[in-house]
């Protein structure tokens, strides 16, 4: 079985762990015991299997390693960041004794060197955290070069310098295999395309904001687009892009479903919050249901989410003014226990189903 | 494999890092290309250096900004977003129609609908400023009649150090600031060809064609009509870099703290280019002895 990336070699990992410390426990209760001969070979081909996870990838074997990982993760996370305003301000400090001729240059070659450097540790580290904090410093260094050669020429701003920003961002992503990457490209992407389309609407650019409707193509495209485009590669991509989509859905009809003014429709107000309301539980409940029955967690996490966040604004609408505070805050907390009861329906209906 | 895949990876960013330099390089190579489509020496007054606060202290870059005013916005020193609401009927209902706004939508929608289109509804349009010409003249003129009108209402002489200052004295200094540090660059117009705006304003050194975004303001009367108002947002591009070249010009301006006002006359001209693409650029700046015009 190949594993292509070291998220993958993780999880087998910890399953393995997992079947170990099962396999002890029914020797111990008496219900399975594997003779010496299926023992060893067990063993034998876990202990290969993780030391090839090892050297091609770099895992953790036990709980401290993973909360050593974790710091290490959160550690160059803010080592990324750093660094990449360290580059920022070295910039600003500088770049305007140099001329022209010079300016540009520095600018292309901080981005050539550091896309280039990105590669080179990518294609070198097991762990990947220099990698990512060599991507991250990429980033910066490849929007300040477009950035900064906009301003020296004082060039009218444009909402195609966001796809260009996407487009780096997502490569980057997709060569070194990080998240954070593909996070920043998606939200690039978003505000490009919304950007886009409020232009349609005859609307300047940065403008897209104020009419949230301009959102919902690039919710569609992001929620769809792990339907068309396999990420074998690249499993832990997926459901960013379902959970990013849904973000550009579900906010935008949060907003219109308490001001319909701002909407493009030509209704009343007060239709267009009811129209987006109605609409804000059927796809936040769309949501639960897709997540469960594709176990799509952070699709299900995300709809349960703005599920509970339209029925609490509902509720606010109803029985604010109406009710004692504390009246209503005893009938939110009934709501919560009644939805309790609802999944723990849902949990077992489903445990009941995997058996079956 | 994974070595074909690396090297697509290595082509592909450095592919997009070199088209995306490329074609910033050619937009800018293309605007000075050929006669710009305008050419004006500008002073300080129109050209300030941006006060220095946070960060800036840190940024080596020499930026400008932009001064300007609206022709027929009450009286300011410059544009501040105070002088939006256009008096002048020269931004009306036939002009916001062909920018292309849709004003029949507006007055069937209700009223809190309706202004918040109005504020959400921007549009790029090319704004035609003019410098040193009679919309500058007439703002001149319109405060020294102010002044004389208050002069004839309150003949005597004001206690010097009386407070608040009269109105009078408001309008003095007021009229001495424009006459003397004010901007004398007015966005008279607006238009969406160029060409056409270009044929009705054809000297370049006093007629600059600039992007900017124009949009709508709507005040209810009374609670029952709804007054409509174009409404200047600005420039696209308020500010200007210069190039490393004119440092040593600015240098002892930029050497001194300084808050982005202008309380005398101005120290230093520049020469303000707008090309082709009517992106501006810096080709010179001048010191000015003796407080030049």
């Amino acid at each position: 079985m190949t594993l292509s990336s070291r998220n993958e070699a993780q999880k087998r990992a910890d399953r393995i762990r997992a079947f170990d410390e099962e396999l002890a426990a029914l020797d111990e209760a008496g219900v399975l015991a594997l003779d010496e001969a299926q023992r060893r070979a067990i063993d034998d081909y876990h202990k290969a299997l993780l030391s090839n996870f090892s050297d091609d990838f770099d895992i953790d074997h036990d709980t401290r390693a993973k909360q050593l990982s974790l710091g290490m993760r959160v550690t160059s996370f803010l080592g990324a960041l750093a660094l990449a305003a360290s580059v920022f301000f070295l910039f600003y400090q500088f770049w305007g004794q140099f001329s022209t001729t010079l300016q540009v240059g520095i600018l292309m070659v901080a981005s050539l060197l550091s896309f280039v450097v990105t590669l080179i540790l990518a294609e070198r580290e097991r762990t990947g955290y220099f990698a990512k904090l060599a991507a991250l410093v990429g980033l910066v260094c490849f929007a300040l070069n477009i950035g900064l050669l906009g301003q020296v020429f004082n060039l009218y701003p444009s909402q195609n310098v966001l796809l260009l920003w996407a487009a780096y961002a997502l490569l980057l992503a997709y060569a070194c295999d990080i998240r954070l990457l593909l996070g920043a490209g998606i939200l690039c992407f978003t505000a490009w395309l919304s950007a886009q389309t409020g232009t349609w609407g005859g609307v300047y650019w940065l403008g897209f904001g104020q009419r949230p409707e301009n959102f919902f193509p690039a919710a569609l495209l992001l929620f769809f687009l792990p339907q068309w485009l396999q990420h074998r590669r690249h499993p832990d991509f997926a459901p960013v892009y379902r959970v990013f989509g849904l973000l550009c859905l579900l906010l935008p009809i949060l907003v219109l479903s308490n001001a319909g003014f701002i909407s493009y429709l030509p209704f009343a107000s007060d239709t267009i919050e009811g129209g987006y309301q109605l609409a804000g539980f059927l796809f936040s409940a769309a949501a639960i249901w897709l997540g469960i029955r594709r176990h799509w967690n952070g699709t299900f996490n995300t709809g349960n989410v703005f599920f509970v966040i339209f029925l609490y604004t509902k509720f606010f609408d109803w029985w604010w003014d109406s009710l004692p505070k504390y009246l209503f805050f005893f009938l939110l907390g009934l709501m919560a226990v009644g939805l309790l009861l609802v999944f723990k329906r849902l949990r077992a209906q489903t445990a009941a189903e995997g058996v079956a | 494999m994974k070595g074909l895949k690396q090297r697509r990876i290595l082509l592909a960013g450095l592919a997009l890092i070199l088209i995306s330099n490329a074609v910033v390089l050619a937009m800018a190579a293309y605007n000075r290309l050929g006669e710009p489509d305008s050419r004006v020496q500008l002073t300080e007054r129109e050209l300030r250096l941006p006060p220095v606060r946070g960060f800036d202290k840190e940024n080596s870059g020499i930026t400008l900004m932009l001064r300007y005013r609206v022709k027929g916005a009450r009286d300011a020193p410059y544009f501040n977003g105070r002088d939006r609401d256009v008096q002048e009927p020269w931004l009306d209902r036939d002009k916001l129609t062909t920018l292309g706004f849709d004003l029949g939508s507006l007055s069937s929608a209700d009223d809190t609908r309706a202004r918040y289109t109005a504020w959400a509804t921007r549009r790029e349009a090319i704004l035609v400023l003019e410098y040193d010409g009679d919309a500058y003249r007439e703002a001149v003129a319109r405060l020294e009649r102010q002044l004389a009108e208050a002069e004839a209402a309150s003949p005597q002489a004001d206690a010097p150090e009386s407070r608040p200052p009269s109105l009078r004295k408001q309008l003095h200094v007021r009229l001495n600031t424009l006459r003397t540090s004010g901007t004398r660059l007015y966005i008279i117009d607006a238009g969406l060809d160029r060409a056409a705006l270009r044929r009705r304003y054809t000297d370049g050194s006093r007629y600059l064609l600039m992007k900017g975004t124009v949009g709508l303001s709507l005040n209810s009367i009374d609670g029952k009509e709804h007054a409509l108002q174009g409404v200047i947002h600005g420039l696209v591009l308020s500010s200007v870099h210069v190039p490393s070249a004119f440092r040593v010009q600015l240098q002892p301006f930029l050497d001194k703290k300084h808050s982005g006002q202008l309380d005398g006359p101005p120290r230093y001209a520049v020469e303000f280019n707008l090309g082709q693409r009517l992106e501006p650029w810096v080709s010179g700046v001048m010191a000015l002895s003796g407080g030049g015009d």
